[in-house]
């Protein structure tokens, strides 16, 4: 550190005299600053210029230069920091020593901070430290002003370097376009010299291969022909072979030797093309193409024959063409007519047979719109099965009567797809079915008549069998009068024979009905009254009724049916009439000790019922006729009633008019099984169906048909005190109340009926208009009070109504229900209050 | 014996067999007159108003197919009249389809019963009949 100084301060001896411009007010200070320089023990001579006031000290340094500024910061114009800033506003490069009071050592860090160089306490030691410290102030002052100027100078070089890197740059640059030009000019030069090079070269080459060629001469050529794979024959203008090649060698199966000198034997005639036979590879016969020229044969005028193996292209060419040929001969002779036509109803080809409807070819026709000429529509029809065709990419068909050809035609389109899958066009099929349609037209006409003679024969029966009823209900009458004894006392003998004649006239009235029965069923007038009904019931009741005669007959009755109800909608008279059939058969047919069941099961939204026995059986032959009418086998019946030979096929006619199926299953002497069928419906279903016959019903007989609506109000909150249970056999009861008493009179039948839902019971009452409803519902609201009041839940139980009637209130099904719907507490008469 | 034909004349209910068959009405007279009722007949709808108007009858039994008039016609005439539409009919016929079953519960008619019938039945029917119309009347 010392050393440092020590030759920092050296350097500074360059400089003799240093200029200070000492600014200080107090007299005292000036003069020790002054004394310390003066006797400043270092070689240099410091000029002290003093001024007591900053405003003297700008003068000063605005007029004569100095080399420092002491300066105290208590001036009288100016204090503290202050001081500094304007000093060193003068001239910012002067180095400024603060020389401060002992005690304000911050002033002084805070001169440096504001541009003094250093600061210096006035005190003992001000005498070492002044002289160094000015001499390091001006020191440092010297080192930044040296790095200042190298900076500017660095800075300068560097521009400078930076223009003459351009410049180079612009230099090089025009040096490189000067270049580019350069090198075109010499490749065109280069280009212009190899053409003509190439030029000379083929002007040598040229007349290199003259001379060679013509060197080489018919050794060459001698080559090309010996290699040619067409065969070459030369002939001479006598017809004699001159010259033959190895192909034609090979052509013709034989050597050189034997064909030279020899005649051709082919018709040489220059510019023609003929086929010549030839021998085949295989050594089969052949085809070959012959071209012709005329040439020179050592001097003298010769034919050039050139000979080429056209076997297996004349095969394939004659393939296709026989495949052509077919195609088209078979496309003309379907006499079905043909075309095709593509997207845009552009007739693309067609065969003989359509070209021939239309009197003209078939080129005619190609090219035409479809529609313009087949129907002279301007437009495609509608219903073109082409059309359909391109849309579905499935065949589809069309028949119609062509007015302009007077005919039918059946038309059948399949569509032609391309590897895409896409409709590219399709194939038009049209039939003449004149024939066809007259004849079906005659069926149609025949069957109509049938039906017409049918339905004479329906209404013969008809007649015939009502007609019958009034003698036979005579007869009856007349007998019972007389085994009644009315007219006066009868014998025993006479009894039986009266008997005798009455069971026959009670036969007789069997059959009348079984075939008015069988009529209406075949004229399809059997008038079914559908209703709910729990089929296991029918069958319990039909069962119990019967097991008098079987206990009678020795026979073992029963019925298996399923513990739940099983609620179908079917007609209860019309169906007990088949369960009667079948079970009344199977007693007839089942020997003493035998038994008979009754089964009844559920299966895929049907109900199977069975009625199957231990009896005779059937012939495995009879089991298909067993439905036809009147058939009877060879089966010995037991005693009883006697059939009317209509039982069975009565039987199928209910059923499946009630969409249901029937059919027999047995076996010769292990008896047999009858099952039929009955569809199954929801609740709600049925009830539609309900609503529906009744007012198609009402609709018939032009008569008025309503329907009323029981429902238990609040029935969620009831559910709460009540069982499910009991609720439903509530709503059973209701049900029975309202059977019983929907209307006063014994005539309440065809069409009454009550059904009842989860929540509610429903009335429909046929042939009953407003006012007979409202009349209906006032006596089921007090039949109904009667019953919750027994029932100790007229407090529980509060019951709404609704009522509407057909056709004053809805139209349709659906909508009456609605309306029926609406409910409200029942409806009283003024007459009741 | 005079007592006892004046009490069968006043306390027997009167029936009107209607049928344009005779063997019908012998038939149906023998009964009904054995059973203890009163009867009087006719053969068609014109002779049923007639008798209807003259004997006031409590019960027409009424046939429906017959010349001149038909049941059905009657048993129109018969209720829109107000000297005989309080009279019970039953209609005793050899139709049995829905449609004629439908037009005499219009009609009116309280029972519909078809030929062949079972004596007892009628007997019973007509006994509902009566005994409704007398608790009705």
């Amino acid at each position: 550190m010392e050393m440092e100084t020590r030759e920092k301060t050296q350097i500074l001896m360059d400089k003799d005299l240093i200029k200070v411009l000492l600014v200080e007010d107090d007299a005292v200070d000036s003069r020790l600053v002054k004394r310390v320089l003066a006797k400043c023990s270092q070689p240099v001579e410091f000029a002290v210029e003093l001024v007591g006031s900053l405003s003297a000290a700008v003068k000063c340094l605005g007029s004569s230069e100095y080399d420092i500024v002491l300066l105290d910061l208590r001036l009288p114009d100016s204090a503290g920091i202050e001081t500094v800033r304007n000093i060193s506003g003068v001239n910012p490069r002067l180095p400024i020593v603060v020389l401060t009071g002992l005690d304000d050592e911050e002033t002084g860090l805070l001169a440096i901070k504001n541009g003094a160089t250093d600061y210096l306490v006035k005190s003992q030691s001000l005498e070492n430290l002044l002289v160094r410290t000015i001499l390091y102030a001006l020191e440092r002052e010297r080192e930044k002003k040296l790095i200042l100027d190298t900076n500017r100078r660095l800075q300068e070089t560097s521009q400078k370097l930076f223009m003459a890197k351009k410049k180079l740059e612009e230099k090089a640059k025009a040096l490189q376009e000067a270049h580019a030009k350069l090198e075109l000019r010499v490749e065109e030069r280069t280009a212009e010299l190899s053409k003509a090079n190439e030029l000379l070269k083929k002007e040598i080459a040229k007349r290199k291969q003259t001379e060679e060629a013509q060197q080489a001469g018919e050794a060459n050529l001698r080559k090309v022909i010996l290699t040619s794979p067409e065969g070459i024959v030369i002939v001479n203008r006598d017809g004699i072979v001159q010259f033959v090649n190895p192909a034609a060698e090979s052509l013709f199966g034989r050597k050189a030797e034997e064909l030279l000198g020899e005649l051709f034997g082919f018709p040489v005639m220059r510019g023609e093309v003929i086929e010549v036979d030839i021998v085949n590879h295989g050594g089969g016969p052949g085809i070959a193409e012959m071209r012709v020229v005329e040439t020179e044969w050592n001097g003298q005028s010769a034919y050039l024959a050139l000979l080429q193996d056209i076997t297996e292209r004349k095969c394939a060419k004659e393939q296709i063409e026989h495949a052509a040929k077919e195609w088209r001969t078979t496309f003309d002779s379907i006499t079905d007519m043909i075309s095709i036509h593509d997207r845009n109803f552009k007739i693309t080809r067609v065969n003989k047979a359509l070209a021939n409807a239309f009197k003209t070819e078939p080129k005619e026709l190609i090219g035409k719109i479809c529609y313009e000429l087949y129907h002279g529509a301007k437009q495609p029809c509608q219903n073109c099965p082409h059309i359909q065709s391109l849309k579905t990419k499935e065949p589809s068909t069309l028949e119609l009567f062509e007015p302009r050809l007077g005919i039918h035609l059946g038309i059948s389109t399949s569509p032609v797809l391309d590897e895409n899958g896409e409709v590219t066009s399709s194939v038009h099929i049209t039939k003449d079915i004149t024939e066809r349609k007259l004849a079906e037209e005659k069926l149609k006409k025949a069957n109509e008549k049938l039906k017409e003679y049918n339905q004479l024969k329906d209404e013969f029966v008809s007649t015939a069998s009502h007609e019958l009823r009034t003698p036979l209900s005579i007869i009856m009458g007349a007998i019972r009068l007389v085994l009644d004894e009315i007219p006066g006392k009868i014998v025993e003998e006479q009894r039986d024979v009266l008997a005798t004649a009455m069971e026959s006239v009670e036969r007789l009235g069997r059959i009348v009905d079984s075939l008015l029965s069988i009529s209406k069923i075949e004229s399809g007038k059997l008038d079914l009254q559908k209703t709910v009904v729990n089929i296991c019931e029918l069958i319990e009741d039909t069962v119990s009724n019967y097991k008098p005669l079987a206990q009678e007959k020795g026979i073992r009755l029963d019925y298996e049916i399923p513990q739940r109800s099983v609620d179908i909608c079917l007609d209860p008279d019309k169906t007990k009439e088949v369960l009667i059939n079948l079970i009344s058969n199977s007693l007839k047919f089942t020997p003493e000790g035998g038994w008979v069941k009754v089964i009844c099961a559920e299966q895929d939204g049907e109900v199977l019922v069975s009625v199957q026995d231990s009896g005779l059986g059937i012939a495995k032959e009879d089991i298909p006729k067993l439905f036809d009418k009147f058939t009877q086998f060879g089966r010995k019946a037991g005693p009883g009633e006697k059939g009317t030979g209509l039982g069975l096929a009565i039987s199928e006619g209910i059923v499946k008019q009630q969409k249901g199926k029937i059919w027999a299953e047995s076996e010769p002497g292990k008896g047999s099984k009858f099952t039929f069928t009955l569809p199954k419906h929801s609740t709600e279903e049925l009830f539609k169906q309900y609503v529906k016959n009744a007012i198609e019903e009402a609709l018939k007989n032009d008569t008025k048909m309503s329907l009323i609506t029981v429902s238990i109000a609040d029935l969620d909150k009831l559910k709460q005190k009540l069982s499910n249970e009991k609720i439903h056999s509530i709503l059973k009861d209701m049900k029975a109340l309202l059977e019983n008493n929907l209307r006063r009179a014994s005539l309440q039948r065809a069409g009454d009926t009550v059904f009842q839902n989860f929540d509610e019971v429903f009335a429909i009452l046929a042939n009953c208009d407003k006012e007979n409803a409202l009349n209906v519902e006032q006596r089921l609201s007090q039949v109904l009070d009667d019953y919750l009041a027994h029932q100790n839940l007229a407090d529980k139980i509060k019951l709404l109504f609704g009522c509407a009637t057909y056709p004053d209130d809805a139209s349709t099904d659906e909508e009456l229900i609605k309306k029926a719907k609406e409910l409200r507490p029942a409806f009283l008469m003024l007459s009741s209050v | 014996m005079l007592s006892k034909i004046f009490e069968k004349k006043t306390n027997a209910a009167k029936i009107l067999v209607v049928d344009d068959e005779p063997g019908m009405v012998m038939v149906l007279s023998k009964f009904l007159k054995h059973n203890g009722y009163e009867v009087v007949t006719a053969s068609d709808g014109l002779e049923c108003i007639a008798k209807a108007e003259d004997e006031l009858p409590d019960l027409i039994l009424l046939d429906n197919i017959m010349p001149n008039m038909d049941g059905q016609t009657a048993l129109g005439k018969l209720q829109a009249s107000e000297k005989t539409g309080h009279i019970s009919v039953i209609m005793v016929t050899a139709l049995s389809d829905a449609k004629n079953i439908a037009g005499a519960q219009k009609g009116g008619a309280v029972e519909y019963i078809v030929k062949p019938f079972d004596y007892a039945v009628l007997l019973e029917k007509i006994g509902l009949a009566l005994k409704s119309k007398r608790k009705g009347a």
